[in-house]
């Protein structure tokens, strides 16, 4: 029976092309994580400061960035700022011309993130970030390298002229610290170009994938009725039964198969492109003020993890509605709504972001958030809203289940 | 093998769609006649579980069809009026669908899949997409699903409805043929499609049964008797007016008038032999839906 409904789904025009936009959604993550286009490029640039791309630029990024791996302790922060300071001294740098930039940018990759976090730890204040601080730092010490970290988010959450200062309870502000302190250091650099770039287009197969899906899924209850096939349906002996668990099997099926078989994809060809290495090397590397403490295999494993409940959840959802209101066009209007409606509401006050960060969109973008300053404090306790939303979802995707299932067991015709 | 309605009640708010409906049904075909609107459907969803009624019951063997839930529908076929499909499922898989949802294993359901094909006439057009057969082709399909449990009753909800004069001859021969050892509930507005096939017939008027019996039974109670009378053209009008008209044949003087009245419409007018049209005629004729009573 599950093969029949998959065929239902599948068997129209439309479904047909909406696993073709499924696929090129797929594609199209793919590409972005290959070539970086949405975000931080992945080029290398030459001796001749001309970008070059393509698997033999990554190649060469990659054995640039192999030569400074090891730990950012005082010894490497030491070699980073010398090296820094003589290629800033070098004709090309000071140079005007873009070109001759460039060619002292090229000498620069091989420590580049390094370099950025330099700008990180060493900025003005915890909300700014300026691309030539570490160009003005000319001694180091690695144990204020990384205490400043923790020094710029207490002067935040502490300074009455900011925001943050009201919007931070006294216990959510030691719990944000307390992350920090939280963090080990000292960092452990290599080669993680393939995994930034992985988690960085994470967000589109979840969020496009999921409109899609829930398209797909909208009818799998309704469209009995619009067909007017529902009388031969429910007078059957599995109808209200069987074959209702059927429609919740095939719905599961479709979310599961196309999300792990599409995230599976993507993983495997992005990591073979980019690069395997520096998956333990930590989120902070990209988040640098990041209050979730993870290294980017397991930031990429809850990446997965949240975007299946998001998707498993809004489906259900989406089933769910298609069964009580017998409507295909409001079953699928629903996940539009709460997938867009928090971006149009966010910022308009404190307590309606609260709400608005629980929504399961988040979910669906997780590495995204994990940058973000998130936090809830439910009966005096204080959490993070991604450890929140993952099991309310989930607890909620399985509470559909049973709702689906009588809906419309007890629907007749 | 019986099937027992019981005062049998259907209320839509103040609106009685079937008013206290009792009637046995056992082993053969019955057709429920009514015009549009006489609770035949309604009754025949209740028949399926599809609706409860209001009050009544319907006992199949003893039990009550809705305590029995699952066993019931076990024995059922049903082929509703507004006969729906899956567009884009062949005929084919159409029928091994729902042959899953009446919980025939695919074995089993493959072997009678075939031989209904073959007793549809379908078997060339097995592959062919739902939503690209004709409408006598789709209902074929429709009484092969239902037929695929081998039902113990099988409702058949206006099954000619939309068909051509030799589809519905087709169809009529089709459920002629499966009306072996089961009971088969036929309902129409059309009277030749049960004239011949069924043995009982139930005229259904306002929700109620109005009268049951054998066409032959119902021919010989009718409370009118039918004439056959010409009238000038200019008399055409007001005997359309007077009375039930069956039919009205121009001729090159008037009209030959068949009239179904208690009394003697015109001085020339003889008395004919009814037909069942005639008996349809005379309970409902008021209800055909022109106010001067013709068929």
């Amino acid at each position: 029976m599950v093969r029949y409904e998959l065929k239902k789904v599948f068997g129209c025009v439309g479904g047909k092309i909406a696993l073709v936009l499924y696929i090129a959604v797929l594609a199209l993550s793919c590409w972005l994580s290959s070539t970086g286009a949405l975000n931080a490029e992945v080029k290398w640039v030459n001796e001749q400061g001309k970008s070059e791309y393509g698997p033999a630029a990554v190649r060469k990024l990659r054995e640039a960035q192999t030569e400074w791996e090891g730990w950012v302790d005082q010894d490497k922060l030491g070699r980073v700022i010398q090296e820094n300071q003589r290629i800033n001294a070098t004709p090309e740098a000071k140079s005007d011309i873009v070109q001759q930039s460039e060619i002292a940018y090229s000498w620069k990759q091989g420590f580049a993130p390094i370099r950025k976090i330099l700008n990180e730890s060493y900025s003005n204040g915890f909300r700014e970030y300026d691309y030539y601080t570490a160009d003005r730092i000319t001694a180091i010490d690695e144990d204020t390298f990384y205490a400043n970290r923790e020094k710029l988010v207490k002067n935040w959450l502490y300074d009455e002229t900011d925001g943050a200062y009201f919007k931070y309870s006294e216990s959510e502000k030691q719990y944000i610290i307390e992350q920090y302190k939280e963090l080990q250091t000292p960092f452990y650099f290599t080669y993680y170009e393939g995994w930034h770039q992985l988690l960085e287009n994470a967000g589109y197969i979840p969020s496009l994938g999921i409109l899609i899906l829930c398209f797909l899924l909208a009818g799998i209850f309704s469209n009995e009725f619009k067909w007017k096939a529902d009388a031969v349906y429910f007078s059957t002996l599995c109808g209200r039964n069987k074959a209702t668990s059927a429609k919740i099997k095939a719905g599961f099926l479709l979310v599961t198969v196309l999300y792990w078989g599409a995230m599976l994809i993507y993983s495997l060809f992005t990591l073979c492109y980019l690069g395997f290495e520096g998956a333990s090397c930590v989120i902070q590397w990209q988040f640098w003020k990041s209050i979730y403490n993870l290294n980017m295999w397991q930031a990429w494993m809850l990446a997965l993890i949240s975007g299946y409940i998001g998707n498993l959840f809004l489906s259900f959802l989406t089933m769910w509605i298609s069964a009580k209101t017998k409507s295909t066009v409001f079953a699928v209007t629903t996940p539009f709504i709460l997938i867009f409606l928090p971006s149009f509401l966010e910022g308009m006050a404190n307590w309606l972001d609260k709400i608005l960060s629980l929504m399961p969109s988040h979910l669906l973008e997780f590495y995204q958030n994990l940058g973000s300053f998130n936090i809830l404090t439910i009966f005096g306790k204080v959490f993070r809203t991604l450890d929140v939303s993952i099991p309310l979802y989930l607890t909620l995707s399985v509470i559909l289940i049973p709702m689906m299932y009588l809906e419309y067991h007890r629907k007749r015709a | 093998m019986d099937l027992r309605i019981r005062d049998l009640t259907k209320e839509f708010g103040d609106f009685k769609a079937v008013d206290h409906f009792s009637y046995d049904l056992r082993c053969g075909v019955y057709g429920l006649l009514g015009v549009n609107g006489a609770g035949k459907t309604t009754l025949m969803r209740m028949l399926t579980t599809l609706m409860k009624p209001t009050s009544g019951q319907i006992i199949w063997d003893g039990e009550d069809i809705f305590a029995m839930d699952g066993r019931y529908r076990n024995l059922l076929g049903y082929l509703p009026q507004d006969f729906g499909y899956y567009p884009d499922f062949s005929i084919y898989d159409y029928l091994m669908y729902i042959a899953a949802l009446k919980g025939i294993r695919p074995a089993v359901a493959k072997q009678r899949v075939k031989e209904l094909l073959k007793q549809v006439g379908l078997v060339k057009a097995r592959y062919k997409k739902m939503k690209t057969l004709s409408g006598g082709m789709k209902r074929r399909a429709g009484i092969a699903q239902a037929m695929l449990n081998d039902p113990k009753i099988l409702i058949l909800d206006e099954p000619t409805a939309g068909l051509d004069p030799s589809e519905r001859i087709r169809f009529r021969n089709l459920i002629s043929e499966l009306s072996e050892d089961r009971i088969v509930l036929l309902s129409t507005h059309i009277v030749s499609d049960i004239e011949y096939i069924a043995g009982d017939i139930l005229l259904m008027k306002d929700g109620c049964l109005s009268v049951s019996g054998t066409a032959e039974e119902l021919i010989n109670s009718m409370p009118e008797p039918v004439w056959s009378c010409t009238v000038p053209k200019s008399r055409i009008d007001a005997c359309l007016k007077a009375y039930k008209v069956a039919n009205v044949k121009t001729i090159p003087v008037g009209a030959e008038l068949r009239i179904v009245s208690r009394g003697r419409p015109t001085e020339d007018a003889v008395r004919v032999v009814p037909t069942l049209e005639d008996v349809f005629l005379c309970y409902f004729g008021e209800r055909t839906g022109d106010s001067d009573g013709t068929v």
